[in-house]
């Protein structure tokens, strides 16, 4: 058996200790939560030896509170390494013979006795062990003893596993009421924290997050509101980045403005995926290292943007070249494409006029930027009569116009005349730029 | 004295450039697809990881022709996306699949001006985005700096494209080029290099400005119409000519 303890910063709860579990499951909250214990001795072999392990285990201890390098007690027993941190922790130096030179307040169970057993001069567990038994458990309790047995490892301890939840919901109470979305970011991102604990020990990575946010007032200027309020996050991959998860929310927060001062958030797990880790590779790879994936940028831009901002063409089998591509949200439609290559498009222009522009007509000749000159065509597009709308049918003559100014263009000319006896009507649809 | 200095300088220094020949360039290019233009630029084509800008007389105008060989090759040689950040029209996915850029490729982002720019900054943080085209007709030089440094990251193509009125400005572009259509010729483009690394470049260059087989089209077209008048000169019954058509028929014989 081999423990470590570790302090743990307040609030002490169970949450803020679930990043241990990824290392062993064999983790226990010490006295209300105030260090947390890691039996080492079973798992170290898989981490690569004990000092690798510790290291690591010190790593996530840093990264899960953001506060650089703690002290650390490790020792045979859960209590000795227990004592030493408790000891680390008041900065005094370990005691030269341990466990027998450690003080007795170190111990959880004898604080209540220290005070009348250094009176008599027993201050050390070793002194306090050199006395006799009998005596001992018939002044203070057979329980001092069999706490000090276990201390030594002479006695078996017994211990309350930490255990994950089966569902992932952890509440805060905010330390002073959020008058904004951004404040809540902060409360939001130590849950986060919990998250990845919670996603690590378990192997999952998320997809769907919800942040729901209890109002403190029940009306404002008179006029009911709900008592709470909630916001999802969604992401295409599962993940076990929370830095990801962070940014989308603080996306979407920045765009939520509160109903009322809040006092209180929930984060629930909504839906997870089992996260296959990938294997390393022992060539260095040919892509540059670092850098986000794909879809991390399109849920970020979409979050700030909206979905209508980021999208990509899919393409539509169809003569009309207004329903010739289709655009939808980046994230779906990157990568498929849509319907195979279109006849002679080299032809078409790479700049599509939408819907297209009315040309003023000077004589017959449609002017943009100065009159234009048509230098091919007419191209018959005749397509579209099928359609139930108005504008579906196109009746359309294609031609190639130029002028110096505005350059190449794709222009057309309504093949029916808005009225009998009027002018033809011509539009500008596209540009070769 | 004028010639001491080129003789102390080691030549074969890697890193050391002369400023009187083009920059070999320690980074990697992308050929552009016109042979006369890569022999202009150092490295032989788009500098990878770093900002090339494009001054153009108008937004929309001859950008496809100068970028759309480059952006080919670069999507048929590794998987990537390409991102256009604030086009001023739409991309029209047939056209640009049909000359080498599919459409399942392209992402567009519509955005206004800080948003935009915030846009392309972080498409250059990803490392599944291949090039990114970014229309910004009003970005401050600081900016520009920014996305040449993000650029550098991840080792993309970059294209800035502004209007002339940028020209003057400082730029922390590698490369600056200016595009312009030819007068009377409406299936030209000609480019002009106004920052390289290497001597300044006095003339024009005169690349395709579209297509080669709408410029051929184009072409037929001229001469089926130019036979077609001459054609219907040659059938004019000789006696019946009209006094207006004499300037017509000189110029024809």
């Amino acid at each position: 058996m081999h423990w470590i303890a570790l302090p743990l910063p307040p609030p002490h709860e169970e949450a803020m200790a679930w990043w241990a579990l990824r290392f062993t499951p064999r983790v226990a909250l010490a006295d209300g939560g105030e260090a947390v214990l890691l039996e080492l001795a079973a798992c170290e072999r898989l981490w690569g030896g004990r000092e690798a392990l510790r290291v690591q285990v010190l790593r996530a201890w840093t990264q899960a509170h953001e506060v650089p390098a703690p002290p650390i007690g490790e020792g045979p027993t859960a209590l000795l390494a227990l004592a030493l941190l408790r000891q680390a922790l008041a900065q005094r130096p370990p005691p030269r013979r341990i466990p027998q030179g450690l003080p007795l307040h170190t111990l959880t169970a004898l604080r209540p006795h220290a005070p009348s057993l250094e009176r008599m001069g027993c201050r050390t567990w070793g002194a306090l062990r050199a006395l006799p038994r009998a005596g001992v458990a018939r002044r203070f309790g057979a329980q001092v003893l069999q706490v000090l047995d276990q201390a030594f490892g002479d006695a078996p301890e017994a211990h309350t596993w930490l255990e994950l939840p089966d569902q992932f919901a952890l509440s805060a109470e905010l330390p002073a009421l959020a008058e904004s979305a951004d404040t809540l970011l902060w409360a939001a991102s130590r849950c986060l924290a919990a998250l990845q604990g919670w996603l690590q020990a378990r192997q999952q990575g998320a997809l769907a997050l919800e942040l729901e946010w209890r109002h403190d007032l029940r009306r404002v200027d008179g006029v009911a509101i709900a008592s709470t309020q909630a916001l999802q996050v969604c992401t295409a991959q599962a993940t076990q980045d929370t830095a990801h998860l962070r940014r989308l929310l603080s996306e979407h927060l920045a765009r939520t403005a509160l109903a009322a001062p809040v006092n209180r958030i929930t984060l629930r797990l909504l839906e997870s995926a089992p996260l296959a880790q990938c294997n390393a590779s022992l060539l260095p790879s040919d892509t540059p290292e670092g850098g986000e994936a794909l879809h991390q940028l399109l849920e970020r831009l979409t979050a700030r943007l909206g979905p209508a901002q980021v999208q990509a063409p899919v393409l539509r089998a169809d003569h009309r070249p207004e329903c010739m591509q289709q655009w939808q949200p980046a994230a779906e439609a990157l990568g498929r494409g849509g319907d195979g290559p279109v006849p002679d498009a080299v032809l078409l222009p790479p700049w599509l006029l939408r819907p297209p522009r009315p040309l003023a007509v000077q004589g017959n000749r449609p002017c943009h930027h100065g009159p234009l000159r048509l230098l091919a065509g007419p191209q018959r597009f005749e397509a579209g009569w099928w359609s139930e709308e108005e504008e579906g049918a196109a009746q359309r003559d294609y031609f190639v116009a130029h002028n110096d100014t505005a350059g190449l263009l794709w222009v057309f000319r309504e093949r029916q005349p808005p009225a009998p006896g009027q002018p033809h009507r011509w539009f500008l649809h596209g540009v070769f730029g | 004295m004028s010639a001491l200095p080129s003789l102390i300088l080691p030549f074969a220094v890697p890193g050391v450039w002369h400023a009187d020949v083009l920059g070999a360039g320690l980074s990697q290019a992308q050929p552009t697809g016109h042979a006369l233009l890569d022999a202009q630029l150092p490295g032989g084509g788009w500098p990878l990881g770093a900002l090339s800008e494009v001054l153009q007389p108008r937004p929309g105008r001859n950008e496809w022709p100068l970028v759309l060989p480059a952006l080919a090759a670069a999507t048929a040689r590794r998987p990537g996306v390409v991102v256009a950040v604030a086009p001023p029209q739409e991309p029209f996915g047939p056209a640009l699949q049909a000359q080498g850029l599919p459409a399942g490729r392209l992402c567009v982002v519509r955005a206004e001006a800080s948003a935009a720019l915030w846009a392309t900054e972080q498409a250059l943080r990803c490392r599944d985005v291949q090039a990114v085209l970014a229309w910004l007709p009003q970005v401050a030089p600081a900016a520009l700096r920014r996305l040449q440094l993000a650029a550098a990251r991840q080792q993309q193509l970059l294209w800035v494209f502004r209007p002339v009125s940028a020209a003057p400005q400082a730029s922390p572009a590698l490369l600056r080029l200016q595009v312009q259509g030819r007068d009377g010729e409406p299936t030209g483009l000609r480019v002009r290099i106004l920052k390289r690394r290497g001597p300044p470049l006095e003339q024009a260059l005169d690349l395709p400005g579209c297509h080669p087989r709408l410029a051929q089209a184009l072409a037929a077209q001229a001469r089926r119409r130019e036979a077609a008048q001459n054609a219907a000169l040659q059938t004019l019954p000789q006696g019946n000519r009209h006094a207006l058509d004499r300037a017509a028929l000189a110029a024809a014989a």
